[in-house]
């Protein structure tokens, strides 16, 4: 919505108002009633503009030099614009203004003239001497007329001064006597008032025999002449007459020397008026001019900063777009090229936002795919790698680093032969891929034997090689399963079913042979004698002994090959190894058995029986191994961990004995595995077996400082125990 | 940002500046004074107020006279009763007003009772003057002798003063903004017995 441009009107009317009050101050001074009244006003209102206007421009002027200074955007222009509006306005107001005042001096003086104040003054000292010689003749006339009536009785004056009046067309005749007491009048009006005498200035200024005269100018206008005359050389005083003549100017000539006197007075006026005429219309004229040039001014800050202001908007507006923020948009308030300036600007930055928020949500589009694409490849089982051309890693997922034991992630954009130190598996598996990718198959699986320290891990391995049609760059994408486990699942449950199939056809047989033998014996042992009794107790004594052995062959296979059938119970391990160790401390005993047991495990749920038959078989096969070496120890510990897998409990059941050969170390869990002359190789398998039924695992591998150890690791919340984890105290 | 703060010199400076400017400044000279003043009972009703007034003019006021210039004068009278706090309320009130003109024909100053059109003619300024201060000190006031209360205070106020409306305008402007021709009194005030 457009602004309304508020002080550009109240500039506007201003201006009217300032205007306003000049043409009635010019008016006032033309008119004198005005000038009284409205002078002072006039006057104090355009001092008032002058100071507000004047306050104003100061201000805005100081604020502009501000904000220049602190760089705010588009004050520069706008105090460039202000001083060029200033020369613009100032340079020809003040042309005009000096032509004016010089024009104003001149005029002024040009209306006075040397040759005009000569003819006037002459044009009046010609009408004074032609008054002069009517005075003179009419004082002469005066004079002679008291000499008649000097000694005239008083009777007889009225009549003569009447005679007299008529002859000389006198207005007035007026004979004092002693004490200013007037003798006789006679005038030529009957209805005038009664005559005065003298007055004592007029008697006062007379001298002896001097008649006094004066032109005297009448109220009407008119011009008249008094003269006032005593007799003889005679002052005027109390035993004197005295005769006072008013005579009227003839009303052409009086006429005349009245205008005369007029022009000539008006004149002299105008001339020595002349310095206030001109400080006057000087006076006005600067008034004017220093009001028009500060509205100017002010009107020429508000200009500037209405025609900046876009500019200024679009200075932000681009310093907030180069910042990145594309939502500004800026104010339409014009229609002029700047406010399609503005527009364009405004277009501009909305199509610059819509494509910012179409890339966004492409990004996010992307973001989610990647993001389901990871959360794809992370919850896989099986490890899945991404090399480019170059064979440099790109991806990897959580499967992969537990497969290969290697935080590939740290490893982003590294070439596999980097991994040769802290991750052997990874140099391993790609040694033994490396010719396939190498050679870019295009679509290729094989099984990768890695080793590790706890054995060897088969994996089963397919990549594609993924080339992109638009460079020279591809990918191959590689998935490799862990299929140990698997493999040996496979085994055990064949295994199991061997071992199943051995108990049922062969312990059933068994019975009878040795029932059989024993029968043999018996009956043929009465019957013979010397060597051949001797020969068959011994032969009968063997088939009893190997039949025995086979049971407890077949016993040991049914025992592997049963399915569990566990009864779980809170289990305090700690006590249940001390129980089992106890048995083997004492004398007679190969080696001897340490507890290095952690005061705080927790509580498992657990099948006593079997978890005492894992011990012993761990136990037994430890101290088989330290036979008969000297310093021979089985060190039994236990510790509580918590890791990925959850809180469990780790056993280690460790010998200083001389460790497993690594060949036997991969299949030491796998049936009928035994480097013992007399051993069933059952027994690890079943220690498996417990282990596996419960839950947890079991590795072993051989100690740095020598000798073997069995880690087994049990889930404390297995079997549902979730809540009731005691924690027992040592 | 600086600010500018007027300390208490700057500002003892510009009022310094300011006074002195004052002391420049054309000042108006009291040209006319009322030296005495008093009254007599013509008759009932008629009260004629007598102003004794030492006159003169102000060079700038002479010169303009002289050049043609007419200068009014106005005498005022008023009968005023004290209202204590309230001041004082003017009961009746009169004034002549005088016109002084330089006659270039007779070469004589005329000096004229606007009112009654009477003309009295001075050779010199001084005796102009001397009839102007004549003629404004004459003042007649009618006053309803029966309305004065006994008891009550009345005072009688008088004050002489230049017309300035009657000066041409250009003369005003100076009149006004340069307080030239200052002939204005203050009231003269005296006690009616």
């Amino acid at each position: 919505m457009r602004r309304f441009p508020w002080g550009l009107l109240g500039m506007v009317v201003l201006f009217l108002l300032l205007l306003a009050s000049l043409v009635v101050m010019g008016d006032a001074a033309q008119n004198s009633d005005r000038f009284e009244r409205l002078f002072l006003w006039l006057l104090a209102f355009h001092g008032l503009v002058l100071v507000v206007l004047g306050t104003m421009i100061i201000y805005q002027l100081a604020r502009l030099i501000v904000q220049n200074r602190d760089g705010v955007p588009g004050s520069r222009l706008t105090l460039r614009l202000v001083f060029g509006f200033m020369l613009v306005a100032v340079l020809p107001a003040t042309v005009v203004y000096y032509f004016s005042f010089k024009f104003l001096n001149e005029g002024v003086d040009s209306w006075f003239d040397v040759r005009v104040d000569g003819a006037l003054e002459d044009a009046l000292e010609l009408s004074r001497s032609s008054l002069d010689l009517r005075v003179r003749q009419l004082s002469r006339e005066t004079q002679e007329i008291m000499r008649q009536l000097e000694d005239m009785s008083e009777a007889l004056v009225p009549l003569a001064l009447n005679d007299v009046r008529a002859q000389l067309n006198a207005q007035e005749l007026t004979l004092v006597g002693a004490n200013n007491r007037i003798i006789a009048s006679s005038t030529d009006s009957p209805i005038r008032r009664l005559p005065s005498p003298p007055g004592a200035d007029i008697l006062w200024r007379m001298s002896p025999g001097q008649p006094f005269t004066r032109l005297e100018p009448q109220p009407d206008g008119s011009l008249v002449i008094r003269v006032v005359a005593t007799g003889g050389d005679r002052r005027p005083g109390a035993d004197s007459r005295i005769l006072q003549g008013i005579y009227p100017v003839d009303p052409r000539m009086s006429a005349l020397a009245v205008r005369v006197e007029d022009a000539f007075v008006d004149y002299r006026e105008f001339a020595y008026l002349r310095g206030p005429i001109k400080q006057g219309f000087i006076f006005t004229m600067s008034l004017a001019l220093a009001i028009s040039l500060m509205a100017a001014l002010w009107a020429g800050l508000l200009v500037a900063r209405r025609l900046v202001r876009p500019v200024t908007d679009l200075a932000e507006g681009t310093r907030l777009v180069a910042s990145g923020d594309y939502s500004t948009r800026l104010a339409v308030s014009r229609d002029d090229e700047l406010g399609f300036l503005v527009r364009s600007f405004n277009a501009m930055t909305r199509t610059l936002s819509e494509a910012r928020q179409e890339a966004e949500r492409s990004r996010r589009l992307l973001d989610a795919e990647r993001a389901y694409l990871e959360s794809v490849l992370q919850h896989l089982r099986s490890g899945v790698l991404a090399l480019d051309g170059s064979l440099r890693l790109r991806t990897a997922n959580d499967a992969a680093c537990q497969i290969l034991e290697c935080d590939l992630r740290a490893g982003h954009n590294r070439f596999p032969s980097e991994f040769n130190e802290d991750c052997p598996l990874v140099a391993q598996f790609f040694d033994a891929i490396s010719d396939a990718l190498t050679r870019r198959e295009k679509e290729w699986s094989r099984e990768v034997v890695v080793f590790t320290r706890s054995g060897r891990k088969v994996l089963m391995t397919r990549a594609v090689w993924l080339p992109n049609p638009g460079n020279n760059r591809g990918l191959h994408a590689i998935v490799f399963d862990d299929m140990t486990e698997f493999l040996r699942a496979q085994r055990d449950a064949a295994w199991g079913e061997v071992a199943r199939r051995l108990a049922h056809e062969i312990k059933n047989p068994l019975t009878p042979i040795q029932l059989s033998a024993e029968r043999l014996s018996r009956r043929l042992g009465k019957t013979l004698e010397g060597a051949d009794r001797e020969m068959l107790d011994r032969a009968t004594q063997t088939i009893v002994q190997q039949v025995e052995a086979m049971k407890t062959l077949v016993n040991a296979f049914r025992d592997y090959a049963q399915a569990p059938r566990l009864a779980l119970a809170p289990l305090d391990l700690n006590g249940l190894l001390r129980d089992v160790c106890e048995l083997y401390d004492g004398e007679g005993q190969p080696a001897r058995v340490v507890l290095d047991l952690a005061p705080r495990v927790p509580t498992i749920r657990a099948d006593a029986g079997r978890l005492r038959q894992l011990m012993h078989n761990l136990v037994k096969n430890a101290l088989e191994a330290v036979q008969g070496r000297p310093g021979g120890e089985v060190r039994v510990s236990t510790r509580s961990l918590e890791d990925d897998h959850g809180r469990r409990v780790e056993l280690r059941v460790a010998d200083n004995g001389p460790g497993i050969r690594q060949d036997f170390l991969e299949r030491i869990f796998e049936p009928y595995t035994t480097d013992k002359p007399r051993g069933t190789g059952l027994g690890l398998a079943v220690a498996q077996k417990i282990v596996e039924e419960h839950g947890g695992m079991i590795e072993c591998h051989n100690q740095p400082e020598g000798g073997a150890v069995f880690v087994i690791r049990i889930p404390v919340s297995h079997g549902g125990d979730t809540g009731g984890v005691g924690e027992q105290r040592e | 940002m600086h600010c500018w703060h007027a300390g208490p010199e700057v500002m003892r400076g510009w009022l310094f500046g300011l006074l002195v400017l004052l002391l420049l400044a054309p000042s108006a000279t009291m040209a006319t004074e009322i030296r005495h003043a008093d009254y007599i009972w013509q008759d009932e009703n008629r009260l004629l107020v007598r102003l004794h007034l030492d006159m003169s003019l102000p060079d700038v006021l002479a010169d303009a006279l002289a050049n043609g210039v007419v200068v009014n004068f106005r005498s005022e009278v008023r009968l005023e009763r004290a209202r204590g706090i309230l001041g004082e309320r003017t009961l009746q009130s009169a004034s002549n007003a005088v016109r002084l003109e330089y006659y270039a024909l007779s070469r004589h100053y005329v000096v004229t009772d606007v009112e009654r059109q009477q003309m009295d003619f001075a050779p010199t300024v001084g005796d102009a003057l001397e009839m102007l201060a004549r003629r404004l000190g004459r003042v007649v006031l009618e006053v309803d002798r029966d309305a004065l209360r006994p008891g009550q205070d009345y005072t009688l106020a008088s004050r002489v003063q230049l017309d300035h409306t009657a000066l041409p305008l250009p003369l005003q402007w100076d009149a006004r903004l340069r307080g030239a021709y200052g002939t204005q009194l203050g009231w003269y005030r005296w006690s009616l017995e």
